[in-house]
């Protein structure tokens, strides 16, 4: 899959393209809102992960622009430290797909990734 | 001996007494601030703010910003408004009678519509003509008020009306905040337990020059005309050594007009917003802390140190001027309105330290100094003047005021280090060095002008025209 | 009259104090850019050994570490730097990640450096050890931690307090046995949030710190008792309502409208003409969430009051009680006077939105 990464601190965006890497996904980043954005327009990834709170836009920003210019289904994780409920509440209710709270496990992501991986598989 | 020079005598000695006296305050409120903001940088290095972001449990904030002509930037401004990291917060934008197309931009962008909403007038004001929300869920947070144009005070009292959270912060809508200000200005609300912290006020910082992008600072610049650059110096000076200290001693009287935090209860209690007074930032700053030694509450003004608004600083004379007159009339009308406070130990240290002050070194400093100048110069044909004395007394503190300059310059690298090259340093201490001739006097004149036109009575806010914040003044945007 | 000569000896005291600032200042700024070159080398060389580490899988092992990463450890404010990602990386990462992180910390002997740090006499030093031990989740210092929550220095005691919190969970919150200054606000926030991590088991302790002599500590056990729905101590929070202190009866009313049972509502009115405005206010919010049809009446004669403001929050918990509410509401005798009846409009139009 064709991963899109939003992420401002850099240790956590080398770890994520790592282990993506490692699992056989071809990953872009970005550092933050404008560019994901940017980068989503011009990559057509097929899966985006984003932080909330990032310089420029938020990642809840992300999900209602992507929703609203997009009409396929360009599916959503937010991984964020911001678990509270009622930003999960909103975060889904714009249209995302999964939210991983921090502190989170690089395995458990793996696995989360890997759902969204349908009809790919046969390709790769 | 002929009465002239006694009298000569005796006006030199007199100002040196006050320079002397002068000279000392800004010493030992430079250092006493170096400490506090030193004590505040060790306290941010292991503070995570993003904590506050989250929570439901932090104080409720209406961000209040009055617009007038504010044009196309007004879209982008309320978007970079509307993206600030915190949770329990609204944000109300106040047209106060826009001649331009404001309100109908703003309808068109954030898709609004008229709502019925009891607006409840606890501070009287002029009349509010709708009120507005947007149909999309993710502007839920704003709320766009048209009135009858009044002023800014009229405009902020109207949003403390309409304000439903227990804090109100008030920003000059094109003003560019860093992502983390509202929770930086939100904490020093939970941080006294026996005291009532009623208003809390941040770093202002010059943009010109700056790049900004989207309502967002992203790199920072020295301002390459004299004017702005100067302007940064003084901020330096103002905010690093002065407020600092002041707000330790619990005496600060000044929140900036261009952000600042306050408990919507007592601004009330204390009725909104003067807008018989150009000063109404300092002024109700001044009347909320009288009203609290008043009822002998203990209370709190607070001050933090960090850079969290931007803001374009007046680029030429002709603006700068009549920003700095309409200072001194506010400054006027403040110690005016209270003027029962000074050296009235009913008062506190509010009466006994921060009004005086602010009465001899911030009003009658710029007088002392024209009439000093006004008597050398009278007194030049006859040929009173001991040359030698006079001379040395003028180097003396010009000496004085570069090296001060250059030690506010030493504590901004030392603490938040925004201007990094060694070339920016030395323009900055070469404006040091100019800014006793180019700058001051002019600053000095206006506060002449500005007590003269007081006198007069005038009053209006003259009419700011911007050159706007996205334009650096090189062609380099992005 | 004063000789210049003084003046003269000023002046070249403050030209020398001026070059030599001037000459400090560009040379700190040399010395800060080569140490920001330095710092991206160290960044990136830092960086990489986490990432080694995070995705490690021979736990046993060591984590094989360079000769020239060993050689610049001896360096302080690498040492500082590497501390910092660590923690970083750790407050982002769980499970086995997690453990490597703390198991590459140990390796490298960063802790015998915090824990020298809890004896330093400068509080940032202090403070700065005391969380750095809670985030790597250094439990067998628990002792130095607990004796420090109620140091002088207020920064220190709200670590160490976070720390027991972090390792121990409620059984943590014991120092509030004892803790004798105030808890400030944002401290108890801290608290609620690291608390919020872990599953809430049936602590006890509450009913003590409901009884504190320390104001703040009953404040933050009444938020306690709210966000844990302690239905079993309503008649202790109720017993506050008593207290002289206003923070605290404030707490109360907002505490209660969480664990409310059938005698809240008749308490509450009970206890509302007696009450100052903000309590006023706070009783009637509270009943925007708990009242039912039979505090009706008692609503409706709060439209009556002085106050706008307890108007407009009456109306609105009359709303909130259903169509009754509302017929009740529009049918009242001042319906359609000023200012219910633009109240009775706004709220019309919350009702849609």
């Amino acid at each position: 899959m064709k991963i899109l990464i939003a992420e401002d601190d850099d240790l956590m965006l080398k770890t994520l393209e790592f282990r993506l890497k490692r699992d056989g996904h071809e990953v872009i980043v970005t550092r933050d809102g404008k560019e994901a954005l940017e980068k989503i327009a011009s990559e057509t990834p097929d899966l985006v992960i984003t932080d909330i709170m990032m310089p420029y836009s938020s990642g809840l920003e992300i999900i209602s622009a992507v929703r609203h210019n997009y009409t396929h289904r360009l599916p959503i994780i937010i991984l964020s430290g911001m678990g509270q409920e009622d930003v999960v509440l909103e975060a889904f209710q714009l249209g995302a797909d999964d939210f991983i709270t921090k502190p989170f496990s690089p395995n458990e992501l793996t696995v989360r990734v890997r759902r969204f991986d349908y009809g790919k598989a046969t390709n790769s | 001996m002929s009465w002239q020079i006694i009298l000569f005598d005796f006006f030199t000695y007199a100002i040196l007494a006050f320079s002397v006296t002068l000279i000392s305050c800004y010493i030992f409120i430079g250092i006493y601030s170096i400490d506090e903001v030193r004590n505040y940088l060790h306290k941010n290095s292991f503070t995570d703010y993003r904590i506050l972001a989250a929570s439901t449990q932090t104080p409720s904030i209406s961000i209040l910003a009055p617009a007038y002509n504010e044009g196309a930037n007004i879209i982008e401004n309320v978007r970079s408004l509307l993206s600030i990291y915190y949770n329990n917060m609204e944000v109300i934008i106040i047209n106060d009678g826009s001649k331009d197309d404001s309100l109908e931009k703003l309808i068109a962008a954030y898709d609004l519509y008229k709502v019925d909403f009891f607006v409840n007038e606890q501070i009287k004001t002029k009349k509010v003509r709708g009120v507005y929300k947007s149909r999309n869920n993710v502007y839920r947070k704003l709320l766009v008020v048209d009135k009858e144009n009044g002023g800014k005070a009229d405009a902020l009292n109207v949003g403390v009306n309409i304000a439903k959270n227990n804090y109100v912060v008030c920003i000059d809508v094109d003003c560019v905040l860093e992502q983390d200000a509202l929770l930086k200005l939100a904490k020093p609300f939970l941080e006294y337990p026996n005291h009532r912290v009623i208003a809390t006020g941040g770093v202002i910082r010059i943009a010109n020059g700056c790049e900004i992008e989207k309502g967002r600072l992203v790199k920072v610049r020295l301002p390459q005309q004299f004017l702005p650059r100067v302007q940064t110096l003084e901020y330096i000076r103002a905010f690093l050594l002065g407020r600092m200290a002041w707000s330790r001693l619990n005496g600060l009287l000044l929140i900036s007009g261009a952000f600042g935090a306050f408990d919507k209860e007592i601004v009330i209690k204390c009725g909104g917003y003067d807008h018989k007074t150009v000063g109404e930032d300092m002024e109700l700053v001044v009347r909320m802390r009288r009203y609290m030694e008043e009822i002998r509450q203990p209370y709190k003004v607070a001050f933090i140190p960090d850079p969290l608004c931007w803001t374009e600083a007046p680029a030429t004379f002709k603006i700068l001027g009549r920003q700095r007159n309409r200072w001194t009339r506010g400054t006027i009308e403040t110690l005016r309105l209270h003027k029962i406070m000074f050296f009235n130990p009913r008062y506190g240290f509010l009466g006994m330290v921060s009004y005086p002050y602010w009465f001899f070194f911030e009003f009658l400093a710029p007088i002392i100094e024209f009439v000093g100048m006004a008597v050398f110069l009278i007194s030049c044909p006859f040929g009173l003047i001991n040359w030698g004395f006079f001379l040395t007394l003028l180097a003396f503190i010009f000496c004085f005021g570069v090296l001060y300059s250059i030690f506010a310059i030493l504590m901004e690298v030392l603490t938040y280090y925004q201007y990094k090259r060694q070339k920016d340093i030395l323009n900055l201490i070469l404006t040091a060095v100019l800014e006793p001739f180019v700058f001051h006097p002019f600053v000095v004149w206006c506060a002449i002008r500005g007590n003269i036109d007081f006198l007069r009575k005038k009053n209006s806010w003259g009419e700011m025209t911007r050159q706007g914040l996205s334009s650096p003044q090189k062609p380099n945007r992005k | 009259m004063v000789k210049p000569q003084y003046f003269i000896l000023a002046i070249c005291c403050f030209i020398i104090i001026a070059l030599l600032l001037v000459a400090f200042i560009l040379i700190y700024i040399h010395l800060k850019n080569i140490r920001s070159k330095k710092q991206q080398k160290w960044a990136h060389m830092a960086r990489f050994l986490i990432r080694k580490a995070i995705f490690f899988e021979e736990i046993q092992n060591h984590i094989p570490i360079t000769t020239r990463v060993q050689k610049t450890l001896t360096d302080v404010s690498f040492r500082r730097f590497l501390t910092e990602e660590l923690l970083k990386a750790k407050k982002n990462l769980s499970g086995s990640a997690a453990d490597n992180i703390r198991h590459l910390y140990l390796q490298l002997n960063l802790d015998r450096y915090a824990l020298a740090g809890l004896k330093n006499r400068r509080w940032y030093i202090k403070a700065q050890s005391i969380q750095e031990l809670s985030v790597i989740g250094l439990k067998e210092h628990l002792v130095k931690l607990y004796r420090l929550t109620n140091n002088v220095n207020d920064l220190v005691r709200m670590e160490a307090q976070i720390a027991v919190v972090n390792f121990y969970g409620f059984e943590g919150l014991r120092f509030l046995d004892v803790v004798s200054y105030p808890i400030t606000e944002w401290q108890q926030i801290k608290l609620l949030q690291e608390l919020s991590k872990i599953s809430p088991d049936n602590f006890n302790g509450i009913e003590k710190w409901l009884k504190s002599a320390n104001k703040t500590v009953v404040i933050f056990a009444l938020k306690l008792v709210q966000n844990y729905h302690r239905f079993e101590l309503h008649d202790v929070v109720a017993e506050c309502l008593n207290d002289v202190n206003q923070h605290v009866k404030f707490q109360a009313i907002i505490t209660l409208g969480e664990i409310f049972d059938a005698g809240t509502s008749d308490l509450l009115m009970g206890k509302f003409l007696s009450s100052d405005l903000k309590h006023q206010l706070a009783i009637i919010k509270v009943f925007q969430n708990i009242a039912t049809e039979d505090e009706i009446p008692f609503l409706l004669d709060q439209l009556n009051h002085a106050n706008v403001d307890i108007v407009l929050q009456t109306a609105g918990a009359l709303t909130k009680i259903g169509p009754i509410g509302i017929n009740s509401l529009t049918n009242h005798e001042l319906a359609q006077e000023y200012p219910l009846n633009e109240i009775i409009a706004h709220l019309k139009n919350e009702l849609v939105a």
